[in-house]
C-alpha cells in the first residue's frame, strides 16, 4: 500500500512539474504571438501614416492653388516623413541582419563625442522646436573601437526614445564622459518612466509597453532590441533605471 | 459650401492632420481637429458636428471605442474611419461599431473629399427630417410627432404610424415623383411586401382627408409606372 502511495505521489509530482512547464511554455508562446501581432500593427501604422501624409501633401499641391509658404510647409513635412520611413527601413534591415548573424560589425577606432554631437544636433532640429529640449554635455575626444554605423543606430534610438516619451519640450539629457577610463553614455528623460516589471522586457524584439491600438508614441519595438544586440557585440553594458521625480535613465558603459 | 458645416477630425499624426484639415477648410468646412480619443469625446459632447473623421490607432482611447461611445448617444452623425488598418476584419469591426464609411491610408484626396461630401449631405437630410414637426395642407395640419391630423374647426383625426411616415416622405419630396421602391424602403423597411393596392389605399385615404374633390386630386397624384407625387399648391 505504501509503495503504491509512494509511486502515486512521485507520478503526481512529475505530472505537476510537467503541467507547470507546459503552462510556462504556452504563456511564452502567447506573449511572443502577441508581440508579433503588435509588431505587425505598429509597422502597418508606421509605414502607412507617413506614406498617407506624403501622398496627401503632394496631391494637395497638385490640386490646389497654394501660396509659396503653404507649399513649402507641406514639402518640408513630406521630407521629414521620408526620413522617418528611411529610419524605419534601416532599423528593420539592421534587426534582420543581426538576427540572421549576417552582420559582422566591422570595428575601427573613432571619435564617439563627434558622433553623439552630430546625432543630438540632428534630432534637435526634428523636435518640437524648443531650443532647450536636448541638453548635451559631451566631453570632447572620447574614443571607442566599434562599428560606427551600428553604434550610431544605438545612440539615435536611445535619444529618439527619450524625446518621444518626454512631454512636449521637456528636457532630455545626453551626457558622454570617460569614466575611470571607460567611455560612458547616459541618456535621461522626464517621460512616464518604465515600470519595474517591464524593464527586463523592453529589450526583447517587438516588445512595446502598452496596447498598440491606444498607442501614445511612434515605434515598432525594434529600437531597443537593436541597442541590446549591438552593445552585446561590443562588450558594452546597458542598464535602465528610474529618473527622479519621473522618467527613465539609460546608461552605457564600454569596456 | 456654406461655412456652417462642421467636421470633427481625430488624427494623431501631425502632418496628416495638417494636410487633411487644410483640404477640408479649402472645401469650405469648419474643422475642429484633435489628436486623441478622449479629447475627441469631450469635444463631441460640447459641440455639434455634421461629420466625424476618426483614426483607429489613437492615444488614450482607440477609434473603435470612440465610435461606440458616440453611437450610445447619437446614432445620426455620420462617422468616417480613416485608418491604416486594412484587413476585412478591421473594416467589419469599424462598420459594426457604427461607422458609416471606411477609408484606408494612404487614400486619394479626391476620394476623401467625395466621401466627405456624401456623408455631410446625408447628415443635413437627417437634420431636415428632424425639423419637420408639422405641415399644413389646405385647412388641415399634420402633426408628425403625435400622429394626428387637426382640422381648422378643431376636429382631430388620428393617423396610423405608416400613414404618418408616408405623408412625411411625400411632403419632404414635394413636387418630385417618389418611386414605389423608395416608399417600400422608407415606410415598410422591406419587412413585408405590401401589394400595389396597399400603397394605393393609403393614397386614397389621403385624398379623402385632404382633397376637396377626390376624383380630381390637386395634392396627391399617382404617376403611372413610377409611383406617387405630392404637390403643394400654396
Amino acid at each position: 500500500m505504501a509503495m503504491v502511495m509512494g509511486e502515486g505521489s512521485v507520478f503526481l509530482f512529475l505530472l505537476c512539474i510537467g503541467a507547470y512547464f507546459l503552462h510556462q511554455s504556452i504563456k511564452k508562446e502567447d506573449r511572443l504571438r502577441e508581440q508579433q501581432q503588435n509588431f505587425l500593427l505598429s509597422v502597418t501604422h508606421e509605414l502607412k501614416s507617413p506614406l498617407a501624409a506624403i501622398k496627401l501633401s503632394i496631391q494637395t499641391i497638385v490640386k490646389r492653388d497654394l501660396d509659396k509658404a503653404r507649399q513649402t510647409s507641406l514639402l518640408n513635412n513630406s521630407l521629414k516623413d521620408i526620413e522617418r520611413l528611411d529610419d524605419l527601413v534601416e532599423n528593420m534591415l539592421l534587426a534582420t541582419k543581426i538576427e540572421n548573424r549576417s552582420y559582422s560589425f566591422p570595428k575601427e577606432e573613432f571619435d564617439l563625442s563627434e558622433m553623439v554631437s552630430r546625432i543630438t544636433d540632428r534630432l534637435q532640429i526634428h523636435s518640437c522646436g524648443c531650443e532647450q529640449l536636448i541638453n548635451p554635455k559631451i566631453q570632447p575626444g572620447v574614443k571607442v573601437v566599434g562599428d560606427q554605423f551600428a553604434l550610431s543606430s544605438v545612440v539615435t534610438n536611445l535619444v529618439e526614445n527619450a524625446v518621444k516619451y518626454s512631454g512636449p519640450c521637456a528636457e532630455v539629457g545626453v551626457e558622454l564622459t570617460n569614466k575611470d577610463g571607460h567611455p560612458f553614455l547616459r541618456v535621461t528623460d522626464k517621460g512616464p518612466g518604465i515600470p519595474d516589471a517591464e524593464k527586463m522586457l523592453i529589450f526583447d524584439k517587438f516588445y512595446r509597453v502598452g496596447d498598440e491600438n491606444v498607442r501614445k508614441s511612434k515605434g515598432t519595438g525594434l529600437g531597443l532590441f537593436i541597442v541590446k544586440e549591438v552593445l552585446q557585440s561590443h562588450d558594452a553594458d546597458i542598464s535602465v533605471k528610474d529618473n527622479a521625480p519621473q522618467g527613465a535613465i539609460f546608461e552605457i558603459t564600454f569596456s | 459650401m456654406p461655412q456652417k458645416l462642421r467636421i470633427l477630425l481625430v488624427e494623431d499624426e501631425d502632418h496628416l492632420l495638417d494636410a487633411i484639415k487644410l483640404n477640408l477648410e479649402l472645401e469650405g468646412y469648419k474643422v475642429h481637429a484633435v489628436k486623441d480619443g478622449k479629447t475627441a469625446l469631450k469635444v463631441f459632447k460640447e459641440e455639434r458636428f455634421n461629420l466625424i473623421i476618426l483614426d483607429v490607432m489613437l492615444p488614450e482611447m482607440d477609434g473603435f471605442q470612440v465610435c461606440e461611445t458616440i453611437r450610445l448617444e447619437n446614432t445620426e452623425v455620420p462617422i468616417l474611419f480613416l485608418t491604416a488598418k486594412n484587413t476585412s476584419e478591421d473594416r467589419v469591426m469599424g462598420l459594426k461599431k457604427g461607422a458609416d464609411d471606411y477609408l484606408v491610408k494612404p487614400f486619394n484626396l479626391e476620394e476623401l473629399i467625395l466621401r466627405v461630401g456624401i456623408l455631410v449631405k446625408r447628415s443635413m437630410k437627417a437634420d431636415d427630417l428632424k425639423e419637420l414637426n408639422s405641415y399644413k395642407i389646405g385647412d388641415k395640419t399634420i402633426y408628425f410627432n403625435s400622429f394626428e391630423l387637426k382640422q381648422d374647426d378643431g376636429l382631430i383625426v388620428p393617423l396610423t404610424k405608416k400613414e404618418t411616415m408616408l405623408l412625411k416622405l411625400l411632403i419632404e419630396r414635394k413636387n418630385e415623383a417618389v418611386s414605389r421602391e423608395q416608399i417600400l424602403e422608407t415606410v415598410w423597411n422591406y419587412d413585408v411586401y405590401p401589394s400595389t393596392r396597399t400603397i394605393d389605399n393609403f393614397i386614397l385615404t389621403f385624398r379623402k382627408y385632404f382633397e376637396p374633390d377626390q376624383k380630381n386630386p390637386v395634392y396627391f397624384h399617382s404617376i403611372r409606372g413610377v409611383g406617387y407625387k405630392f404637390t403643394d399648391i400654396h
